[in-house]
Formats: C-alpha cells, sequence, structure tokens
C-alpha cells in the first residue's frame, strides 16, 4: 500500500511531530515498506475468525469503590519539569488551536 | 421569529455527567470537588507508565441505574476503548472511553412542553473518564489533575428536539432523573453537569438535514436554552443570504450573549480508537441488570401519575411537587400527619418554594422539618389559628426555629372563635364608621372588605374568618 507524504504528515501532525520535508519523504518510504510486510496478513482467511481484542477471556474485573490514600504533593510533582504551587506547568496552549 | 416558520431545527444534545461515587473510575482517589490542586492524585490518574486502571463497580452500577431510568438497552457484552488526543489537562494522551460497545443504547425519556407530552430518544450511555482542569495564564497553563479519573457518563440524544425550549425540557428531565437516582449532583456551574448541542437547520418538510454546528462552554440551563436560539438564528439569517453554514464548534459567551467559532473543523476529528487493551470486558448478564433494577426508586413519571391519582391535585402543583425526590418525599411526610393534601400542597408551593426561592437553597436545607410543619398546619386546620396567624407563626418558626405551638401559646395567637366576642367588636366597629356604614347600606358591597380588615385588624388577625363574615352581614345586610 502507498504511503504517500500527506499521510506521513497527517501521522506527525496527530502525534504532534514536526518533520522535514526530507524526513517526510524518508519515512514515506520506509514506513510504506514496514505496511506491505504486515500486509502479508491480509492474505490470511479470517471469515471464521472472530475479532480479537484480549488474549485472555476474563471478564468483569472491578474493584469496590473504596477510598485509599492519594500521594503527597512532593511525590506528585517528583518527576514534574515545572511546578507552580501545586500546579503542574505547561506552555500556554488554547483549547482547538493545537489540531 | 418568523424564520422559525420556515426552518425546522434539528438539535441533540451531548450531556456529561459526574457519578456521585466515593473514589474515581480507575484508581482509589477520592472523587471530590474543590479539594486543593493535584491532592487527590496517585500514579494511575497521573498516567505514569506502568501503571494499569481497575474499574470501579460502584460506576458501572450507577451507570446501569440511568440507562434503566431512561428505558435502554443494556449491553450484555461492553467495553472500553481509547480515545486518542493529546491534550495537557489527559496526562496518558488518551481518555478511556467507549467507542462501538457503549454499555446503555436506544433509551428514551418522556418530556412536557406546553401541556404536550412527546418521548425525545436517547442513542446511548457510556461510561468514561473525566480530564483534569487547566487554568489558562498569560504565560503559562496550570494543570490540577483531581478531576482526571473521576467517573463520567455520557449521554447522547437523538437528534430529536425541535426547540430551545424542548432543549431546556429535555436537561431538566434527565437532571430530575439523575437527582432522583441520586448518582450525580447536576451542578453546572461546578461542572459536575454539563452539554454540549449539536444544531442544524432545514426547510420545513425536507428530509436531508443541514450541515451542523457544535455549541460548547454554556453553563447553565437557561444558557443552553439562550445559546440555541442564538445560533438558529445565526444559521437562518446565513441561509437566507444564500450563505454556506460552516461545520464548525462555536464557544457559548454567556455575558455577551454570543457564540464564537472555537475551530473550524477541515475534517473531522480522528481520534483513533481502539479497544483498551488495559481493561477486560463486561459482561452483564439479566441476574446483574435485576438487581440493579429492584434499587430503582420510584421515578419522577410514575411520581407524577401517582400523586395525581393518589392525592387529586392539579399538574401544575404535582409538576412543582415532585420535581425533586426530597420535596415529593417532604409532602408525603406531612401529609402522613396532616392527611389533607390539598391544603399542604398549597402551602408547600405559596409559602415553602418561595423561602426556598429567596434563600436559593433545596429542600433538604429548609429548616422546617415535616413534623414541625404538620403542627403548624394541624394548628390552622383544627382552628386553633387562623391561615392568616398561620402565615405569622411560619414566618417567626423561620427565623426562631421555635416549634408553631411554643410561638402560638407565647404570643397568645390563638384565634378567637367566640361569636358574642367578635359581635362586640363588630358592633364597636360599626358604630366608629358610620360614614362607611351609609354608603355600604346603600350599594357600596365592596366595602365589606374594609369591615372584614377592621375585624381583623382590632385582633391582630385571630378572628375566625367565617364567623366574622356571617356576624358582619349579619348586622349590614
Ligand atoms: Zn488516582
Amino acid at each position: 500500500m502507498p504511503i504517500d507524504v500527506k499521510t506521513v504528515k497527517k501521522i506527525a501532525d496527530l502525534a504532534k511531530l514536526s518533520l522535514t520535508s526530507a524526513e517526510l519523504e524518508q519515512y514515506s518510504t520506509q514506513l510504506e515498506k514496514i505496511v506491505d510486510y504486515v500486509e502479508q496478513l491480509q492474505k490470511l482467511d479470517t471469515s471464521q475468525v472472530q475479532p480479537l481484542a484480549q488474549v485472555h477471556d476474563t471478564t468483569n474485573v472491578m474493584r469496590p469503590d473504596e477510598v485509599k490514600p492519594s500521594l503527597n504533593p512532593d511525590e506528585v510533582f517528583q518527576n514534574a519539569p515545572a511546578r507552580q504551587a501545586n500546579y503542574f506547568v505547561v506552555p500556554k496552549v488554547i483549547k482547538g488551536t493545537t489540531a | 421569529m418568523d424564520l422559525l416558520e420556515k426552518y425546522e431545527p434539528i438539535i441533540g444534545l451531548e450531556v456529561h455527567a459526574q457519578l456521585l461515587t466515593e473514589s474515581k473510575i480507575f484508581c482509589n482517589c477520592r472523587n471530590l470537588y474543590g479539594a486543593p490542586p493535584n491532592t487527590l492524585t496517585c500514579p494511575i490518574c497521573l498516567g505514569m507508565p506502568g501503571t494499569l486502571p481497575v474499574l470501579n463497580r460502584k460506576a458501572v452500577e450507577f451507570a446501569l441505574k440511568m440507562g434503566l431510568a431512561t428505558n435502554c438497552q443494556i449491553a450484555s457484552y461492553t467495553r472500553f476503548a481509547r480515545k486518542n488526543y493529546f491534550y495537557p489537562d489527559l496526562p496518558k494522551g488518551y481518555q478511556i472511553s467507549q467507542y462501538d460497545e457503549p454499555l446503555c443504547q436506544h433509551g428514551r425519556i418522556k418530556i412536557r412542553v406546553n401541556d404536550t407530552e412527546k418521548y425525545i430518544g436517547i442513542t446511548r450511555i457510556h461510561l468514561e473518564e473525566d480530564a483534569g482542569k487547566s487554568i489558562h495564564g498569560s504565560e503559562d497553563t496550570l494543570i490540577d489533575f483531581n478531576r482526571c479519573g473521576v467517573p463520567l457518563i455520557e449521554i447522547v440524544s437523538e437528534p430529536d428536539i425541535h426547540s430551545p425550549t424542548e432543549a431546556y425540557a429535555y436537561l431538566t428531565k434527565l437532571k430530575q432523573i439523575l437527582e432522583y437516582l441520586e448518582i450525580c449532583d447536576c451542578n453546572m456551574e461546578e461542572g459536575s453537569l454539563r452539554c454540549d448541542a449539536n444544531i442544524s437547520l432545514r426547510l420545513k418538510g425536507q428530509q436531508k438535514f443541514g450541515v451542523k454546528t457544535e455549541m460548547k462552554n454554556m453553563n447553565s440551563f437557561r444558557g443552553v436554552e439562550r445559546a440555541l436560539y442564538f445560533e438558529i438564528e445565526r444559521q437562518a439569517r446565513l441561509l437566507e443570504q444564500g450563505q454556506p453554514i460552516l461545520k464548525q464548534t462555536l464557544l457559548w459567551d454567556e455575558d455577551k450573549g454570543e457564540a464564537r467559532p472555537m475551530r473550524t473543523k477541515e475534517e473531522s476529528d480522528d481520534y483513533r480508537y481502539f479497544p483498551e487493551p488495559d481493561l477486560v470486558p463486561l459482561v452483564i448478564d439479566s441476574e446483574w441488570i435485576d438487581q440493579i433494577r429492584a434499587t430503582l426508586p420510584e421515578l419522577p413519571d410514575a411520581k407524577y401519575e401517582r400523586f395525581i391519582k393518589q392525592y387529586a391535585l392539579r399538574a401544575y402543583e404535582v409538576n412543582l411537587l415532585t420535581s425533586e425526590r426530597a420535596l415529593a418525599d417532604y409532602f408525603e411526610e406531612v401529609n402522613k400527619l396532616v392527611s389533607n393534601p390539598i391544603f399542604i400542597s398549597k402551602w408547600i408551593v405559596s409559602e415553602i418554594l418561595r423561602v426556598l426561592s429567596q434563600e436559593k437553597i433545596s429542600i433538604s436545607n429548609f429548616k422546617i422539618k415535616p413534623a414541625q410543619f404538620a403542627e403548624l398546619l394541624n394548628l390552622i386546620t383544627n382552628e386553633t389559628i387562623t391561615p392568616n396567624v398561620g402565615k405569622e407563626v411560619f414566618d417567626k418558626m423561620l427565623t426562631s426555629g421555635e416549634s408553631a405551638t411554643s410561638i402560638v401559646n407565647r404570643e397568645q395567637l390563638v384565634q378567637v372563635r367566640d361569636d358574642a366576642k367578635i359581635e362586640e367588636l363588630i358592633l364597636t366597629i360599626l358604630s366608629e364608621n358610620p360614614e362607611e356604614v351609609n354608603r355600604y347600606k346603600s350599594g357600596k358591597k365592596n366595602l365589606f372588605g374594609f369591615f372584614m380588615g377592621q375585624v381583623m385588624k382590632k385582633t391582630q388577625g385571630k378572628a375566625n374568618p367565617e364567623a366574622t363574615m356571617r356576624l358582619l352581614k349579619k348586622h349590614l345586610d
């Protein structure tokens, strides 16, 4: 299946990656090879096979509605690149303009 | 708006309701509004690598309750899915939601608009997790993850709603059901109930739907109604001018009373849903459904019908009395002690509801409890005090918290029923007002109220109204 530059651009946008035009070219060739390889699976007749989302057949794993202590603030922010008071700080975002 | 004669609005609503569980949907953090930022978080709801979600059984049961209460079909097999998008308030990079296998489908609820009943279809109700909250500053954005992982149900209506008034009635009904079930506190200002709307117009009689826009950011039911009116007019004007409707998301600005476009969707959102591998499917058998069904309270429609039949009240009053489960319970508690439904309903509607709306409180926070209120009403029905004095005592109970009996005793408010006493008073009043008596006798019959008023004034409202009327007539006519 041909993967054109436009498709690579869309995938990159969804993943919030900015790629140069050279990279777009490069990845389109590489992705095409990968997809072609996986596409061998299409040759299998799966008309008699149920779609499988999970390999084990357990169902209904649930827990009772009980509260347990949350983390203390120092633990919460241990990996945070930026913290202000008890908030995580991220670069300014305005919803909707990012996509 | 004459354009509404020409165009038919097609409205669908998406409502998100936070469930009143103790803990979050996939972790044991407390589910609570208003805690200090990020104090209700753990590795799971912070989206740390290597953590696994475990489903809260209560959240599923609450969603099932709503499904049953809205006449949905409950899926026997249901699954969670990942909705992928990047936004800082969603630390995992995906929201655990449901996609093609939702918990509940094909329901409906009944609404009443201008005395006409109508059903609005429920497309689906599914479970999902809430995202965190962003606070946008001028320099950067602050994130609080306390809300992240709070259980939500998303209730999607069919595009059966054809006016802002119907939308308002639909939302009111949903809220009523959620409150009856005690699964959501429905506080739009705190965001525990949120509503987005899809709106399109088409020429009346046409089959094909027009291009729809999405309206967000309404924070009250009246806001939804206003936003819909705004958008219907805007679309109608564009159509009249032969201009296209753009497929876009609009943000409602309540203060300005207008909506502005948030973004234009060149292509539809691509969330790349796929089955959530970290959660196993749910199998819901009839036994579980029966168990949940057995816990359902009497629902608004059933209570409404019963109140009409059992208490012979008018639709208007029953609507008010059953608007809230606690209010209906209050009425029934009082009725056990007074057993005069029409009288009680009149007092609740005219006095208690007035106080509740003045003080902006709900019946559960109302100071006078059913037994105390019943005591007051009994003092009126057994003619210890007059209805007018009753209203005074009611006001005093509100301020002092005293019982009706002790107020009546202390202030000597027992009504005067002794004919001789009232008659004596009437004779005094008539001799003090010869002018009015003459005018009355020469035909000014509406002066009767003046004489009634004089008697009430002299007795501080304590004279028995029927006796006063009878004796006044005797001496005047
Ligand atoms: Zn947590």
